[in-house]
């Protein structure tokens, strides 16, 4: 038997594993989110809300799930006119929003948070729900229409509108999917900690989620994944006197992007429409100017 | 603020106090403006860089105002230049995400570096500058707000000299306007960005100096607020737009003390947020046209 913080230290890997998934695929489709924590963190309050007063366990991770992926799909069809580097701050705004609006919020216990949440979720359920994240990736995505259009939104979304379809809606479909996710992870990451806080939606834990996907590779399934579990086991034993936690996840993302901008563990994508102008040459594949 | 001030001169009151803060706003939206019309990428570490301008200035501000800002600002224009080589030039020829999430990760170890050197905690500004309040028929204002407008405002109104009338300035329009043909007719574009960087940087350091004044307090944190405000002062402006970048920065600051006076103080953030993101869902180009 694993020890009780052993076990706690794998779950947490594995919920952030997910929250890195979903990101991942946020920003394989173009969209990078710095407001993903925000996302999660709405699903966490709502599941709270309805364990702590006695409700079930999967009917509020159910909830939690449509709730995050609502928000995720309004969020992202209101912002689609904006261009990416816009994208991206405006989902930072909307985390700090989310945020305010949780510390000024009575019901959701103000600036301490929604307490008192029963401690439901176990590392058997995150390792299971990751395990279906890679059958998905291995079995659905690889090599896919959807592996195609993500990269074509990320890097050519005016192919995508050329060949007949709406880019936006397909980012809306993709974004949306990414907010389930992560609204699931919120889900159980309330249930761990038996609380969720206004802090847990603010920017920082939305780049920690950031640094897991495009350090592990944002081009891959697996990447984030392997980037989430590395880097949460990694710091859980490493402590340099010093050095905080943002201190070195700023230090190994600048020095990853620096060595290898597509993350460790990402395979070289899909050469799409090779010699015209989609990429570039092989060392630089998937990664065009826009 | 009682509730029997006549109206009046409460409008009066939300407009002086959010010319103040939009002063700040409009520095920080001009230099993400002129980063993005030379370098065509936001630089989101220059959120840090603008804190450790404030806090470099408190540590020096035993010897003097011109001292303490001086060496704030340079320091942030040393820091910023750095960031620019090390996270944002690697990363132009690729993917247009890449160097925001690497300039995000530049940011993170700039602010290490200053909790590392200055500590976390909420240090109290000396006063750099003369203290004090006028009263003008029943409106406040503080001598220290009016020094901050006023540094603010000659550094915006210098800096849309240079880029108007100098030759300086029309190398960098024309590289902001293609930086290709701007080449073609011997403008030194990579001159121009690097110069864009320490100038924004320079900028965005003394913003965070001025805003320590104003609050009379700095800490290492301080500079997501303004810096996230002046960043969509900057888009309400119309990207790479500098006087859009000035008018949309005093308009961010008076609107919020607008809704701060008139709506609520504590929702003041939430208000300001919800407007700014608002004009970024139904006006993305920003309210004046793109030149």
């Amino acid at each position: 038997m694993l020890s009780s913080y052993m076990d706690h230290v794998l779950t947490m890997a594995g919920i952030n594993a997910i929250g890195a998934w979903a990101v991942g695929i946020a920003i394989r489709s173009g969209q990078l989110s710095v407001g993903h924590a925000a996302l999660a963190g709405i699903a966490g309050y709502s599941a709270g809300l309805i364990t702590r007063d006695g409700g079930s366990f999967w009917l509020a991770v159910i909830v939690a799930v449509v709730v995050a992926a609502v928000t995720g799909a309004v969020l992202s069809a209101l912002t689609q006119r904006l261009d990416h580097l816009f994208f991206a701050l405006a989902t930072l705004i909307f985390g700090e929003i989310a945020a305010i609006v949780a510390t000024d919020t009575e019901r959701l216990g103000g600036a301490a948070g929604l307490a008192s949440i029963p401690f439901e979720t176990t590392l058997t359920m995150v390792v299971v729900t990751l395990v279906i994240i890679v059958l998905v990736e291995v079995f659905v995505i690889r090599g896919s229409r959807a592996e195609v259009q993500m990269q074509l939104l990320a890097h050519n979304p005016s192919l995508v509108d050329l060949s007949g379809s709406s880019a936006r809606r397909q980012k809306v479909v993709y974004f949306t999917l990414s907010a389930a996710a992560v609204g699931l992870a919120g889900a159980f990451h309330a249930h761990e900690f038996g609380v969720v806080q206004p802090r847990d939606l603010e920017f920082a834990p939305s780049l920690d989620l950031v640094v897991y996907a495009v350090v592990g590779g944002a081009h891959s399934g697996y990447g984030p994944i392997v980037g989430a579990i590395a880097l949460t086991v990694g710091t859980e034993f490493i402590d340099i006197p010093g050095i905080t936690r943002p201190v070195l996840f700023g230090a190994i993302l600048l020095g990853v992007l620096l060595v290898r901008d597509r993350g460790i563990f990402a395979r070289v994508p899909l050469r799409l429409g090779e010699g015209r102008g989609v990429t570039r040459s092989p060392d630089s594949a998937g990664s065009v100017s826009a | 603020m009682s509730e029997n001030v006549p109206s009046f001169t409460r409008v009066i009151q939300a407009i002086v106090d959010g010319l103040m803060a939009g002063s700040l706003y409009a520095l920080v939206a001009v230099a993400f403006s002129i980063l993005w019309a030379s370098v065509r990428t936001v630089n989101l570490g220059l959120l840090q860089v603008s804190a450790m301008g404030g806090i470099i200035a408190y540590s020096l501000s035993a010897n003097g105002a011109v001292v303490a800002i001086l060496g704030g600002v340079t320091a942030a224009g040393v820091v910023g230049l750095l960031i620019h080589f090390v996270a944002i030039k690697p990363f132009l020829k690729k993917w247009a995400l890449l160097p925001i999430v690497a300039s995000l990760g530049a940011g993170l170890l700039v602010r290490g570096a200053v909790i590392l050197l200055f500590g976390e905690q909420s240090k109290r500004m000396p006063q750099l500058v003369p203290t004090g309040t006028w009263e003008m028929s029943g409106v406040f204002i503080r001598r220290t707000g009016v020094v901050v407008l006023v540094v603010a405002l000659a550094f915006v109104l210098v800096g849309l000299y240079l880029t108007a009338r100098t030759r300086i300035g029309l190398a960098f329009r024309a590289s902001s306007w293609n930086a290709d043909i701007a080449g073609a007719y011997g403008v030194d574009t990579e001159r121009v960005r690097v110069g864009s960087a320490f100038a924004a940087a320079v900028a965005v350091g003394l913003a965070g100096v001025l805003a320590g004044v104003l609050a009379g307090s700095v800490h290492p944190y301080m500079g997501e607020d303004n810096g996230l405000k002046g960043l969509v002062a900057m888009l309400l402006g119309g990207a790479g737009n500098l006087p859009g970048a000035l008018l949309a920065g005093l308009l961010v600051g008076m609107l919020e003390s607008g809704a701060g006076m008139f709506i609520s103080g504590a929702l003041k953030n939430v208000v300001s947020y919800g407007l700014l993101f608002l004009v970024m869902v139904v006006k993305p180009s920003g309210l004046l046209k793109e030149r």
